[in-house]
């Protein structure tokens, strides 16, 4: 039976073009592990020098903070509300839907989802670096057909690591829920999930509270959010002069499914902060790319998916006041930098620091992937 | 040790490319898409060979493989992309002039999870459990699947109907 279904799959199958696929991928996985654990290291490097500098300098230290030492960068918050609880000493912020929360300065950023609910394929490596990210894919390997232990072995820092992880959730605010080693916290449409040993657990779990601008400086909500298209109304990029900051600010649109499957309201899914020169030199780089905007190709997708499903903004603080400018980058056209008077084009060197750390995308359309997701053996 | 790995790893990729690119080219349409996917789950597989050498990379390859093509099209359109069918395929009840390409194209009318059933059931020939471990679905969602997509795909193709109630998915 359905055995023409069979002989139509295989003719249609037969065209495929042998090639091979294999050469150099051992190479390239290999320079990925190297990367990731360059990463940790370095990261582990930093909180050292950091901590040996303040020591030295009786701990009052800016001279001693490292250009490229997140955390020393986002102790000092751009803003912080009234409400907003102690930060314990060397901790970072991170927001997403309006919730902020404390996190370990020396942990990475990463896909917690994998490292949840793909438990079983995490190494050693994965479960001694602690992680902070945002819920998005993850592979579908059956990792929970262990017969069903309590408390799920997914939900201990042993099989995960320590991790913390925002997802959007249509759920009513309730007290906060533990298994194993987890704590759940739902506000506002988001639930924080808070992976790790005691103390720190509850230590970080103390620091959740809502905002309406994050440390960053970057509002919870922005009207990029509901319409998709919207422009800026402020100088052009280009006419930006004495550039002191940047607030970067990566939202996702209302109605977005991927992370959820369902329709969120959209919101910050993250951001960070760039002073000084690093702004300055941000700044510049963009206004140096070409006008036209792209590279798009919109036969790719369907027009109500053209925008794609997030965007970050810029929010320039220069001699012109604040400004801002919107990059495009998640569907498969209108992409490009646009401060409302002009597109430019997206490159990989004016992205690449909006979108380190917190900001890494997870997902991106092929036109701009070598952009957005630059091959590490590429740099 | 790590050439060892590396040996074992290319070893075992060498054997399963060839497969996998055809069942990629079902589930992507375009070759270049299918290439993508493949590629990218070796590169998954091989990041963990120390890990999956000794349990099961075809299986997690696989799903690497699927769940990459779903997340493709969502990615992409919400809708199957009509773009490169035929408005009109002529009724028949012989397939004989159906070209690959044809069949790539009506099963690019297929919702990706009905496309991925059939070609694991009828490509790869897996068996209901393995498939819905496979896509990480309930056994009862491959079956309607299944259902769904053999109709879809015999009206896209223009094939006679009665055999698809004949065969149990197993």
């Amino acid at each position: 039976m359905n055995d023409d279904i069979r002989e139509l799959l295989a003719r249609g199958a037969s065209d495929a073009v042998d090639t091979d696929l294999v050469s150099g991928t051992w190479q390239r996985a290999e320079r990925h592990r190297r990367n990731r654990n360059l990463g940790i290291v370095s990261l582990a490097a930093a909180g050292l020098a950091l901590t040996f500098a303040l020591t030295q300098t009786g701990g009052s230290g800016d001279e001693a903070l490292l250009p490229a030492d997140r955390t020393a960068r986002q102790t000092a918050p751009a803003t912080q509300e009234p409400n907003t609880p102690a930060l314990p000493e060397e901790w970072r912020w991170e927001s997403f839907g309006g919730v902020q929360v404390g996190i370990p300065g020396d942990w990475d950023w990463g896909g917690p989802s994998q490292r949840i609910h793909q438990w079983c394929l995490n190494d050693e490596g994965d479960r001694s670096q602690p992680i902070v990210g945002r819920a998005g894919i993850s592979t579908a390997v059956g990792c929970d057909v262990d017969g069903g232990a309590s408390p799920p072995r997914d939900s201990l820092v042993e099989n995960t690591g320590e991790v913390v992880m925002f997802s959007w959730s249509p759920q009513p605010d309730v007290r906060p829920t533990e298994v194993g080693d987890r704590t759940t916290v739902q506000v506002n449409g988001v639930a924080v999930t808070v992976q790790a040993r005691q103390p720190l657990r509850d230590q970080i779990v103390s620091t959740i509270h809502l905002v309406t601008t994050d440390a960053n400086g970057c509002t919870t909500t922005h009207p990029v959010t509901s319409d998709s298209s919207w422009r800026p109304s402020g100088p052009a990029v280009a006419q930006l002069s004495e550039v002191s900051s940047i607030s970067v600010c990566r939202y996702q649109f209302s109605g977005a499914w991927p992370r959820t499957g369902g329709e969120v309201a959209g919101g910050i899914l993250s951001s960070l902060r760039l002073e000084g020169q690093d702004a300055r030199q941000a700044i510049e780089t963009i206004a140096s790319a070409y006008v036209g905007g792209g590279p798009n190709n919109p036969d790719q997708c369907a027009p109500d998916f053209a925008y794609g499903d997030e965007a970050i903004v810029l929010r320039v603080t220069s001699a012109a006041g604040t400004s801002e400018v919107v990059a495009r980058y998640s569907g498969c056209d209108h992409h490009g930098f646009d401060d409302g008077h002009e597109v430019r084009t997206l490159t990989r060197e004016a992205m690449a620091p909006l979108i380190e750390g917190p900001n890494q995308p997870d997902q991106a359309s092929s036109e701009v992937g070598d952009i957005v997701f630059p091959d590490p053996g590429d740099e | 040790m790590s050439q060892c790995m590396e040996g074992e790893f290319v070893a075992w990729a060498t054997v399963r490319q060839g497969a996998w690119l055809r069942s990629a080219l079902l589930l992507t349409g375009d070759q270049a898409s299918a290439e993508d996917l493949v590629q990218d789950a070796l590169l998954k597989v091989a990041e963990r060979w120390s890990r999956l050498r000794d349990e099961a990379p075809d299986a997690y390859a696989r799903r690497i493989i699927y769940n990459g093509a779903m997340s493709r099209f969502r990615r992409h359109s919400r809708e199957p992309a009509h773009a490169v069918v035929p408005e009109v395929i002529a009724t028949a009840t012989t397939d004989d002039w159906l070209s690959g390409a044809d069949i790539r194209a009506a099963l690019q009318r297929l919702t990706t999870k009905q496309r991925a059933v059939l070609v694991l059931r009828y490509y790869e020939d897996l068996s209901e459990r393995q498939i819905a471990e496979a896509l990480g679905v309930t056994a009862g969602t491959v079956k309607s699947q299944a259902h769904a997509g053999l109709r879809r795909l015999r009206e896209e193709l223009a094939l006679e109907q009665d055999s698809l109630d004949g065969e149990e998915i197993r």
